[in-house]
């Protein structure tokens, strides 16, 4: 199992799936927006890690929806202003240089309070189920 | 022109990237955890963060980027500069939504290709065989188009043959993808990263230099052409086409399956969160940057369209021969040429997955029979081998306006898998129904009304497209069966 600089001494729990996972040690908790930062050892479990990618996901959909508004607001919303920054136009500053930086701190932001570091290495292959073979037990669940 | 000067730089660099690919695969041979087929198609899943932005990156950014982009935004102005921004969302789309799911539940399958998750969430050989299909086929359409674009490049930059450009570069990216496999591609990814950011920091010298600075330059554009200073310019910028820009290299892009694969392959979530911010920041700077040129470039290239061979695919490759003594030229151009074949191998690569894996492997398996390694490794290399090939000779007459035909392609692919992902991943009520006729009906849809020219108000035929998809999707599955439980555990726990 890859090592977290992060972690400390770690407990272990076994999980449903018979794999081995790190107990997530501590979290802290913003009480004004629930905004997330999970420290050593991360989401515990299989089914944690995926509930963790999930909010993840629908964090990055936000944030992808923040930058569109801010390049609008940079962009179009500028571009009424005759106003230049070393003969460029704002709304050409704003709407490229502007959204980038804006781009580049969502992600940081992302990183930092959102996103989770968890193990990978732990996890307990499965194996893939032949396509006949899952249809063989949908059959059968159905002549249960 | 003919200068040796102007061809030296590109075959050094072709020189090194071969050797870097030839070394990653000798190292690769040591470190293989998984298996020949872990190794070769997703590098046994242990990409840094480094090496894992660079080959994003790079795989995203084609000739287009460097070439067909500048050029229309030498025609367009500054509106086309900020559609292009709207690519800095790229990575953080591609790792914040699918990054860690892909991750976690490819590990926990055992899958090495998107095609393999697919497969295994909604149980069905026609979908996959579909998804195969689909990736070669848009796969093919860009690679070409990619090769076509480097080897108009190098033409008008060198004065050499189309010809023999496309076999110098075009040879040496199929024989480097064939020997590397993945990690082979993404080691000369990240090389072709960095020479993408040089190439645009040597143009940006020529140009302003060639300009009298960036005051003149703007000045000149202003003067010659102020609508090109409004991000409408005067009415060559629709609204509309935003909108459709927005999704087709903005929002959809985390659903190209030659970006998806590479979140099977990075080592720890800690590379993925560090590749998400480099990443961004080293995009923003390429896209942004590069597609700048192409508006500055007009302060120097005032002389009309005509006057340029008719195709704004030849203004970066003229404001390169204007701008730039013959060895700056050459090293110029190696920009353009390494987002090419950084492109090419890496769509190469995952059509290569697609054959071997997804339906040769795949099919031997399902009928019990054991294939050898050494007959696998030797496979994959003939079928990359010859896949490139294919290529390669389609790519002797070119085709048109790069840009438009690598947008054909993203739209075609975007269609087919986004929601085709999305609900594999997030929605435990999508089926096989929903996912086979998302894929084949969308696609169906969007070339379709492609092939006829039908739009509706006006906007880009992936609407129709993504559309189509989406509703397919939800209709399929919910008139379908539910997936069952234990096919659902891998994917929601």
């Amino acid at each position: 199992m890859s090592t977290n600089g992060k972690q400390e001494s770690q407990s272990k729990a076994a999980t449903s799936e018979g794999a081995v996972a790190p107990v997530s040690r501590h979290a802290e908790v913003s009480a004004g927006n629930a905004v997330r930062r999970v420290a050593s050892g991360g989401p515990s479990g299989y089914k944690g890690r995926l509930d963790q990618a999930t909010r993840e996901a629908k964090a990055t959909v936000a944030a992808l929806a923040a930058t569109v508004v801010v390049w609008i607001a940079l962009g179009f919303g500028l571009a009424g202003l005759d106003v230049q920054v070393f003969h460029t136009p704002l709304w050409v500053v704003g709407g490229t240089l502007g959204t980038w930086v804006f781009a580049i701190a969502v992600c940081v932001f992302l990183e930092k309070s959102v996103f989770a570091e968890f193990d990978l290495d732990d996890i307990t292959p499965v194996g893939q189920v032949p396509v006949q073979e899952a249809v063989r037990h949908d059959q059968e669940a159905r002549y249960e | 022109m003919n200068s040796i000067a102007g061809l030296l730089p590109v075959i050094v660099f072709l020189g090194f990237a071969l050797v870097a690919a030839v070394v990653a695969r000798q190292r690769s041979k040591r470190a293989a955890r998984e298996g020949f087929v872990s190794e070769y198609f997703i590098g046994s899943r242990g990409l840094g963060a480094f090496v894992l932005a660079m080959t994003t990156i790079a795989t995203y950014g084609s000739v287009s980027s460097f070439v067909g982009g500048p050029g229309q935004a030498w025609s367009i102005g500054w509106g086309w500069v900020y559609m292009a921004t709207v690519q800095v969302t790229t990575l953080f789309l591609l790792y914040g939504i699918l990054g860690k799911k892909m991750a976690i539940v490819s590990r926990r399958l055992g899958a090495v290709t998107v095609i393999d998750v697919i497969r295994q969430r909604y149980q069905s050989n026609a979908l996959a065989i579909a998804a195969a299909a689909v990736m070669i086929t848009f796969f093919a359409t860009t690679m070409i188009a990619q090769f076509v674009g480097g080897a108009k490049l190098f033409e008008y930059v060198t004065g050499y043959s189309y010809t023999l450009g496309l076999c110098i570069f075009g040879i040496t990216a199929i024989l480097f993808t064939s020997i590397g496999g993945f990690r082979g591609v993404a080691v000369t990814d990240a090389l072709c990263g960095i020479a993408m950011l040089l190439g645009i920091g040597v143009l940006a010298w020529g140009i302003l230099s060639s300009g009298g600075g960036y005051a003149n330059v703007m000045d000149t554009i202003a003067t010659n052409h102020p609508e090109m200073m409004e991000p409408l310019s005067g009415g060559n910028m629709p609204i509309g086409l935003y909108f459709t820009q927005w999704l087709l290299v903005g929002v959809f892009t985390f659903a190209l399956p030659q970006s998806v694969v590479r979140t099977l392959a990075y080592k720890d979530t800690k590379a993925l969160h560090s590749a998400m911010v480099w990443g961004t920041v080293i995009l923003g700077a390429m896209m942004i940057g590069v597609t700048s040129l192409g508006v500055l470039s007009a302060g120097v290239l005032t002389e009309p369209l005509e006057a340029y061979g008719g195709s704004v695919d030849n203004i970066i490759p003229q404001a390169i021969v204007s701008t730039l003594p013959p060895w700056l030229a050459g090293v110029a151009i190696v920009g353009p040429i390494a987002a090419s074949i950084s492109t090419v191998s890496s769509l190469l690569i995952a059509a290569s997955s697609a054959v071997v894996k997804d339906l040769w492997l795949h099919e031997k398996e399902a009928h019990g029979a054991a294939v050898s390694e050494t007959l696998v490794a030797r496979s994959s290399q003939i079928i990359t081998l010859g896949i490139g090939a294919v290529v390669f000779v389609l790519s002797l007459v070119p085709p048109d306006v790069i840009w438009r035909i690598n947008m054909f392609a993203f739209g075609g692919l975007e269609t087919a898998f986004v929601w085709v992902l999305l609900g594999a991943l997030f929605w435990k009520r999508a089926n096989k129904t929903g996912a086979l006729l998302s894929m084949v009906g969308g696609v169906a849809a969007y070339c379709v009304a492609m092939a006829v020219g039908f739009r509706i108000a006006g906007l880009h035929q992936i609407t129709i497209g993504i559309t189509v998809a989406l509703v397919l999707m939800v209709v399929g599955s919910l008139a379908g069966k539910p997936t069952e439980e234990r096919t659902l555990e891998p994917f929601f726990g």
